[in-house]
């Protein structure tokens, strides 16, 4: 029996549309598969930590740290020493703010992990 | 189907709170077009094509959060799965010791000549004959109905490769319909 996909054989192309049409209608679907959904969800591993901090996010860290313990330091003995001016109450203010943020951003991971295992 | 607002609302979720059912819901989004795609990728072998699925699922899940979302979900969900498959034929290749795969053409006149007295027209026979990366970018192109765009996001290949993958592929479709 001819093949009805037969072409000219002077120009055996067939054009995208033919083709897309008969490895459409010709190919075998998937199918539905009920377990497949709750085979791939029995299988998910719990997630490893994965946050790595990196040697220069270590030394960031501590540099900032001891930043931070010097301008507490400095503050406290020139205030001791020269009495309380604006830019000292400003500096006092700033200093415990950012000291908060940074303890916040180290520490915002390990708070998340500790309210998601409750 | 979901939306891509819907999709990007269950991704952030999958990154920022590990939620299993987020996923689950990807999951069952892009199952079909992914199950179908690997199907016809291993020759209709359905229990390679759960097996390869699942494993192209996990590691979705595990490396979601390297997911930057500058393509779709889709896309980077059928890199995964080629890559599952390239892996599984290397694999199978070692252990068998079989010539490589993707050598096999229409011009292996023994396995054309037992194809066609046992499927003559049978599609899935016709895209056994094209080699790996004929076969994967002519899935992609006619099966999932994928711009040449997004098959090179997927394959990591230029646009004039894909192209010539294409034109080969089309004719050695031509000719095996047209020998059958």
């Amino acid at each position: 029996m001819a093949s009805p996909y037969k072409k000219d054989p002077v120009n055996p192309m067939m054009s995208d549309s033919e083709l897309k049409n008969i490895i459409k209608t010709r190919l075998p679907e998937a199918g539905e598969n009920p377990w497949f959904v709750n085979r791939v969800m029995n299988r998910l591993p719990d997630k490893p930590d994965k946050r790595v901090i990196s040697w220069a996010e270590r030394s960031c860290y501590i540099i900032a740290s001891l930043i931070l313990v010097g301008i507490w330091v400095t503050t406290l003995v020139h205030t001791y020493l020269f009495g309380l001016t604006t830019a000292r109450i400003l500096i006092a203010a700033l200093v415990p703010a950012l000291s908060l943020v940074c303890a916040v951003i180290v520490a915002a991971p390990s708070i998340r992990k500790i309210i998601h295992s409750l | 189907m979901i939306s891509r607002l819907e999709e990007m609302k269950l991704l952030a979720l999958c990154m920022a709170t590990d939620n299993r059912e987020a996923f689950s819901r990807l999951v069952v989004a892009y199952q079909e077009p992914l199950r179908r795609f690997i199907l016809n990728l291993t020759d209709g072998d359905y229990c390679l094509t759960d097996d390869l699925s699942q494993e192209t699922f996990l590691k979705a899940w595990l490396a979601i959060r390297s997911f930057h979302g500058m393509s779709g979900f889709k896309t980077w969900l059928f890199r995964i799965a080629i890559n599952e498959f390239i892996s599984y034929k290397r694999k199978a290749a070692n252990s068998t010791s079989a010539s490589d795969l993707s050598t096999v053409t229409l011009a292996d006149e023994s396995t054309s000549r037992h194809s066609a007295t046992e499927a003559a027209l049978d599609v899935t026979v016709m895209l056994k004959h094209l080699p790996d990366s004929e076969r994967i970018v002519t899935l992609l192109f006619y099966l999932e109905d994928m711009p040449i765009k997004q098959i090179c996001k997927i394959t990591s290949m230029q646009v004039g490769t894909v192209k010539s993958y294409l034109s080969r592929a089309r004719a050695h479709m031509a000719k095996f319909l047209n020998n059958n």
